[in-house]
């Protein structure tokens, strides 16, 4: 598995310039291993991530650690598989290279 | 994401922000991305990787479908950031998945960069890593 490496939070604070991720109900499609995922969750309301790789979704999982903060989860599939019921339901939604 | 996908996406995700949310779309960029063998003490430059003609055209057509988002009044485009992200790579596997990459063809890297790499790859204390430029768009949704 490809593991990105952003050792200076470069992407996270990218996004922060751009969006307000602060208290907000966020959606992270093509989460991957849940690195961009986890550090949103430490300040945003919630943070759904979405990646269709089993293999990266078990990973962040166990990165999330055994009792994971309600502030994240992460679902198997991408955005035209998905079938939650969800309308209005995020502030922010990342299309984590995976457009 | 397969082409075809692109709109239905957009529209589908449209439908879960809510009324001025904000929506990020982070893309790799066209330019070469630059290898390196990473040990222990240093990082040692090894060659580039250029995209597939695949990429270029699935990024176009990408381009096309969030413009049409934003021209049918869907959403406004906001600012976009430049950052660079490092993938790394510890097993021969995740090298070769990273060459061929799905929905955008197989990289195009000299024999003789895949040769170094590889071989890099026979110590077990070395990495490779890929730097890549990405810029991240935001819209706001309007309507």
């Amino acid at each position: 598995m490809t593991r990105i490496v952003d050792e200076g939070n470069r992407e996270f604070q990218a996004l922060g310039r751009l969006a307000t991720l602060q208290g907000q109900r966020v959606l992270d499609i093509g989460c991957g291993d849940g690195r961009l995922s986890l550090l949103m969750a430490e300040v945003a309301q919630f943070v759904v991530g979405i990646d269709p790789y089993a293999e990266a979704v078990a990973e962040a999982v166990r990165r999330a650690g055994p009792a994971p903060a309600a502030a994240v989860s992460f679902l198997l599939g991408d955005v035209n598989t998905v079938s939650e019921p969800w309308a209005n339901e995020f502030d922010v939604v990342v299309f984590s290279r995976s457009l | 994401m397969a082409r075809e996908g692109v709109g239905d996406a957009l529209r589908k995700v449209h439908g879960w922000l809510r009324f001025g949310g904000t929506l990020v779309n982070v893309q790799p960029q066209p330019a070469p991305k630059s290898l390196s063998s990473c040990g222990p003490s240093r990082k040692r430059p090894l060659g580039r990787a250029h995209d597939a003609t695949a990429f270029h055209e699935n990024l176009r057509l990408t381009l096309h479908e969030l413009d049409q988002t934003v021209a049918s009044g869907m959403f406004a485009r906001l600012r976009e950031e430049e950052f660079e992200i490092e993938s790394r790579f510890e097993t021969l596997d995740d090298w070769r998945d990273f060459l061929i990459r799905p929905y955008a063809g197989a990289l195009d890297i000299d024999p003789v960069t895949i040769a170094r790499a590889e071989a890099a790859l026979g110590r077990s204390e070395i990495t490779i890593v890929a730097t890549e430029a990405n810029v991240a768009t935001a819209f706001r949704k309007v309507s």
